[in-house]
């Protein structure tokens, strides 16, 4: 959705122009929240922090001087910022750091080490190319059982199977998963 | 649960890596419609901050809560500044005067009389100033005013009084800041002009919303590169509680003392206040304003302690009905069990960091919000574990632990209550219960106002029952019988699951359709057949059948299934095409009958559970598979004359 998309859909109703931008990014906006805060943060919190950022965009985009730009930028930056400043208000709120949490911060906070970065791309990398390997719906299924820690049945609900089916597709996709990963000298 | 997240190295992706993560479908219709609802709630709460409407009209049904801005609440700055501009202007280099003549008389306290003009406040009763002392001090809050004025205009986004260089410009978070020229050159210095006339709470206030970015995207000032700059983002008010479309003549001196006194100024009884009050004290020699309250009449203020009360009970009653969805506490998914009961399984966690520690605990928390019969129809499987094999917490070895499950909250309610009717021990308020529902074209909204009825029992307000507010008038006999309607509604459900799968409707299967759906998942190649039914020539017939016997959500839901709508995104094969004016129809597969395409098996056991002029709800027995009887709710909207179903939920 570009800018003057969203500006024509707003100058007719804001409400609607507030559902468009909702049902456009609304996936996005999930990923990157939830890729900061899974570890830190319930589904309630980030489902907050996700609607936290929808009023802070619709508030803060400048309908005045929008441009033809896809809106994802201004969209994910804002959406960064929020997850970042949630992970840092939830994780002193729950009083102290876990080693893992402050990995996390480490690594949301820092550019230093370039090297391990650029390692771990590559490993997301193969990683991604490897679930996308599995295909349909197994790659779909994985991610969300063991990236998105949703249940069988929530799975089974949205890819409309049964639960016992997604729960054997899972086990044995993860296993296929392994043994890809395993050849390609990752571990998980 | 913890040991099933395989894919930790995931976290703290790069941009491509969340790209590709969120194509991944994950939110279901319900998640989605939450999170949507929220940030609207968030949206309005801060609109109403800030007291801007972003909902166009009135009539429209919007999931925004549409807050009507007091009449006051213009934006008047500009129409204070005019009306101080011939006589008050011009006092700005003159507050020395009165200041030494208050300081001089500040140890012998007289009693004021407020000028000519009526005073609303108690007068000071140990301070007697002369007439003079007292012009002065009108001269010096009307400077007060002045500057305050001005400085609302400011928060507001209107430049009044500070130069800016449009050609220098920065830009941060979207936010384009243009540069200050004039006096001031950075925050410090602007901060120093703030404290010449506001001190305490009411300087934190406003510097806050000059320089905090909490009120981004609102914030006024931003540094950079050792520049001042401004936001120009227009924002209708800026918090200040200072009624607008007044001459800010007319204000009043009140509780004088020598070294402070009150400012009133009226709303004109637009609002349910009254009027703000400005606290004015005399701060190292200069008159500052310190702080403002609102002022509130009487009757007013009995009407608010009641949507106090009533907001407070509203409170606890979302926080029980999230409870009851399975949302809202806080647990250890680290330490969990599952439990079967024959039919689910159900996950429970441990609680953590709540103030629930036992069974009793939950209990008295429901029991102190909710009273029969709400309590007992509702909500007492939320603690009840004994009557309940899958209640919402269970108390095993002295932990407590709740289910993990995510339903959908029965009453959203919008934060608009009014008093409708109170008594000592009973208080009845109105207030809008929003229904949201999705469907391919997007999310809509319906609303229904409510009487929540609420009683004082144990000394504890508690929520009893509600019912609709539009709907108080009895049931209209002219109307029909509602156990025949109920009955008929029954027999003609499954028929509209029938058409919404495209079964039990005459097909040709020699005259055939063939499409392909690139944008789903597989690119599925679909056949669909002619439809030969008299009764259905055009997708409009269809859409006639589902609107003749469905309301609102109930009817967008099979609209959904059955339709393709050009400007929404196509998640799904839709039932019927249209083209070259012939009607076609896809039949999954996998439905081969009413039973497979999620038809219920209805008893025929109904019971009405209440009517009104404009409802019916009746409960309709249901058997089902491996489960035995169950029993469904079933609410019918009277539309033009029609009893349409609106929607229905199992108990």
């Amino acid at each position: 959705m570009t800018g003057k998309e969203y500006c024509t859909i707003y100058k007719r109703s804001r409400d609607a122009a507030y559902d468009a931008l909702f049902e456009n990014y609304c996936d996005y906006v999930y990923a990157i929240v939830y890729n900061k805060l899974r570890s830190t943060a319930s589904r309630e919190d980030i489902e907050e922090c996700v609607s936290d950022i929808f009023a802070d965009v619709f508030f803060g985009y400048d309908t005045e001087s929008s441009n033809g730009s896809d809106m994802k930028g201004y969209i994910g930056t804002v959406a960064k910022r929020r997850a970042i400043n949630a992970f840092h208000s939830l994780a002193a709120k729950n009083g102290h750091f876990s080693d893992n949490s402050e990995d996390e911060l480490f690594s949301i906070g820092s550019d230093e080490d370039i090297e391990a970065d650029s390692d771990l791309a590559e490993t997301r990398s193969i990683l991604i190319s490897k679930i996308n390997e599995l295909g349909e719906p197994d790659s779909t299924i994985l991610i969300q059982k063991y990236y998105y820690d949703r249940s069988s049945s929530e799975i089974a609900k949205l890819l409309s199977m049964k639960a016992s089916a997604v729960r054997m597709r899972a086990a044995r996709a993860l296993e296929k998963l392994k043994t890809t990963l395993a050849a390609a000298g990752i571990m998980i | 649960m913890r040991d099933e997240r395989k894919l930790d190295m995931l976290e703290n992706a790069d941009d491509k890596t969340i790209e590709l993560l969120s194509g991944v479908p994950v939110l279901s219709k319900e998640e989605k419609a939450r999170m949507l609802a929220m940030s609207k709630k968030k949206l309005d709460k801060m609109n109403k901050e800030r007291n801007i409407n972003i909902s166009e009209s009135a009539d429209e049904v919007s999931g925004v809560e549409r807050y009507q801005r007091p009449k006051w609440h213009k934006f008047a700055a500009l129409a204070a500044c005019l009306v101080l501009a011939g006589g008050i202007a011009g006092t700005a280099l003159n507050m020395n005067r009165g200041r030494k003549n208050t300081s001089d008389t500040a140890n012998e306290p007289t009693t004021i009389n407020t000028t000519s003009e009526d005073a609303t406040g108690t007068s000071a009763a140990d301070h007697t100033p002369d007439d003079e002392e007292m012009t002065d001090i009108r001269e010096e809050a009307a400077v007060l005013l002045t500057k305050l004025y001005n400085l609302n205009s400011v928060l507001n986004g209107t430049p009044d009084g500070i130069e800016l260089d449009a050609n220098d410009t920065f830009t941060e978070y979207g936010i384009v800041y243009k540069r200050v020229t004039g006096e001031w050159n950075n925050k410090q210095e602007l901060r120093n002009y703030l404290s010449t006339f506001l001190a305490g709470e009411y300087f934190r206030k406003c510097d806050d919303r000059m320089f905090s970015s909490e009120y981004f995207p609102f914030v006024r000032f931003t540094e950079n590169d050792g520049k001042l700059y401004f936001n120009e983002s227009k924002n209708e008010s800026s918090d200040l509680s200072l009624p607008l479309n007044v001459d800010i003549n007319d204000f009043k001196i009140c509780n004088y003392n020598g070294s402070s006194f009150d400012l009133t100024m009226d709303y004109g009884g637009i609002n349910d206040y009254v009027g703000v009050n400005l606290h004015v004290m005399l701060v190292g020699g200069h008159w500052k304003i310190s702080n403002e309250s609102l002022v509130k009449d009487n009757d007013v203020t009995i009407r608010n302690e009641k949507v106090e009360i009533a907001n407070e009970v509203i409170a606890h009653y979302q926080a029980i009905e999230q409870m009851a969805n399975g949302m809202g506490i806080q647990v250890n998914k680290d330490k969990s069990f599952k439990y079967n009961n024959d039919t689910e399984e159900s996950v429970y966690n441990e609680v953590v960091n709540s103030s629930f520690r036992t069974l009793e605990d939950v209990k008295e928390y429901v029991t102190d919000h909710i009273a029969e019969p709400m309590l007992s129809q509702s909500y007492t499987f939320i603690y009840d574990s004994e009557k309940y094999n899958d209640s919402m917490f269970k108390e095993i070895n002295g932990k407590l632990y709740f289910k993990e499950c995510i339903g959908s909250i029965f009453l959203d309610l919008a934060d608009d209550v009014s008093v409708y009717d109170f008594s000592d021990d009973s208080l009845d308020i109105r207030v809008r219960n929003r229904i949201q529902y999705s469907s391919s074209t997007g999310i809509h909204y319906d609303s229904e106002y409510l009487i929540l009825r609420m009683i004082l029992e144990d000394g504890k307000w508690k929520l009893k029952d509600f019912e609709n507010y539009e709907a108080l008038r009895p049931y209209n006999p002219e109307n029909g019988d509602p156990e025949t309607i109920a009955q008929e509604t029954i027999n003609g459900f499954n028929q509209l699951l029938a058409l919404s799968k495209g079964i039990d409707i005459e097909k040709d299967s020699s005259d055939t359709l063939k499409l392909d759906f690139p944008q789903l998942p597989d690119n599925p190649h679909v056949t669909y057949e002619r439809v030969t039914d008299p009764e259905f020539t055009s997708i409009r017939d269809i859409e006639k059948y589902f609107s003749e016997r469905t309301y609102g959500a109930m009817q967008a839901n099979f609209m959904d299934e059955c339709m393709e709508y050009p400007d929404a995104p196509c998640n799904r094969i839709p039932t019927y095409v249209e083209q070259d004016g012939k009607l076609y129809c896809y039949t999954d597969e996998s439905v081969f009958d009413l039973y497979s395409s999620g038809a219920y098996n209805f008893t025929g056991k109904t019971e009405i559970v209440k009517t009104t002029e404009s409802t019916i709800t009746f409960r309709a027995c249901v058997d089902e598979p491996e489960l035995g009887e169950e029993w469904m709710l079933i609410f019918l909207r009277l539309e033009n004359g029609k009893w349409k179903i609106s929607s229905r939920k199992y108990l």
